[in-house]
């Protein structure tokens, strides 16, 4: 049994004094708070991207830097256009078998942007009604990989 | 048998009886073990007072039932601000329902007047410290990109300009 201190006694027949602490609902009681706490803890990483979204016209995009106006067409074709200045570059299509041949397809692209012509200041993702929130993620996720952080959404045309 | 001190020299015969006599009374005794247990409840606080440290030390993003968020390797630490979510086909705003998807993309004035009222209590809260205009934004990953574009399109007419989309992180592969 654990326990610890002292053992106070004589040899005169007087009353001995047991100073033992028990330590069992200590035990116990610490086993508990391990459990719960162990319960309750979340390890699941939730992490945030950040989106710096602006209303109306305003940009908040030098005028000499470079943009990428990225356009879903479909669930697995999608538009890339280069931006400077207001001025746009003839768009680049991009079609593939599925969204992760996309996602793919697209990283090629934006690694050959980044080499010829260095990190474009934001991408504009425009928003599909057969592409998912978790696709539009995974090319948002993409385009942080490249250092694109300053990244908006928006809802496209006609919607 | 005859017991005296002739014959309990040492070796003697008597004196092996009495010591085996000795031996079984102690076995039938049993025998008492004991078990130090410091080590253990030393670990057990160290390890309480890391969990508890670690439970407080980063802020807690309630997510909403049901729901799969997408997942991201590009993720940072999330923030302490108001949470936006799409769940269940409904719009919460800080775990209170403000209404079904389609009727606050049809009238995006019931889920602006709730984002004024939060913005007033932010400001009201930090007084002289400016309003920095962050939203956390919990969707599932299923809902439609244009669904949670116009979402975001009447946040940030309310002056909520900094959207934090919520991502579970996970190893990049």
């Amino acid at each position: 049994m654990a326990g610890g201190g002292p053992e106070f006694g004589s040899s005169s027949g007087r009353k001995t004094l047991n100073a033992e602490v028990n330590l069992v609902p200590f035990i116990d009681l610490l086993s508990v708070c391990i459990c719960f706490l162990l319960m309750t803890a979340v390890w699941v990483q939730i992490g945030s991207l950040d989106v710096k979204q602006t209303f109306g016209q305003s940009s908040t995009v030098a005028p000499d830097a470079y943009e990428i106006d990225f356009r879903f067409t479909g669930p697995r074709e999608a538009q890339l256009v280069l931006k400077k200045g207001g001025k746009a570059e003839k768009p680049i299509a991009l079609r593939a078998e599925s969204p992760e041949a996309l996602r793919a397809a697209l990283g090629t692209q934006v690694d050959t942007i980044v080499e010829k012509r260095g990190v474009p200041a934001s991408a504009i993702l425009t928003a599909h009604q057969d592409v998912n929130h978790g696709e539009m993620i995974a090319v948002m996720d993409l385009f942080r990989k490249h250092k694109i952080l300053s990244l908006g959404i928006s809802a496209g045309t006609g919607i | 048998m005859q017991t005296g001190s002739k014959s309990l020299r040492p070796g003697s015969f008597q004196q092996h009886l009495i010591a085996r006599a000795h031996k079984r009374e102690r076995e039938k005794k049993g025998l008492l073990v004991t078990l130090t247990l410091t080590a253990m409840v030393d670990m057990f606080a160290v390890l309480v007072i890391f969990l508890l440290q670690s439970f407080s030390a980063s802020p807690e993003l309630i997510i909403a039932k049901g729901l799969q968020l997408p997942t991201a390797i590009t993720g940072h630490e999330i923030k302490d601000a108001p949470v936006l979510a799409l769940a269940e086909g409904s719009v919460f705003l800080d775990q209170k329902l403000v209404g079904s998807i389609p009727d606050v993309l049809k009238t995006p004035r019931i889920l602006s007047d709730k984002l004024v009222e939060v913005r007033k209590k932010i400001l009201a809260a930090k007084q002289g410290e400016g309003f920095e205009g962050k939203i956390n934004f919990q969707s599932d990953r299923s809902v439609p990109s244009t669904t949670v574009a116009q979402m975001i399109n009447i946040i940030s007419a309310e002056h909520f300009g900094e959207i934090l989309l919520a991502v579970i992180g996970h190893d990049g592969g």
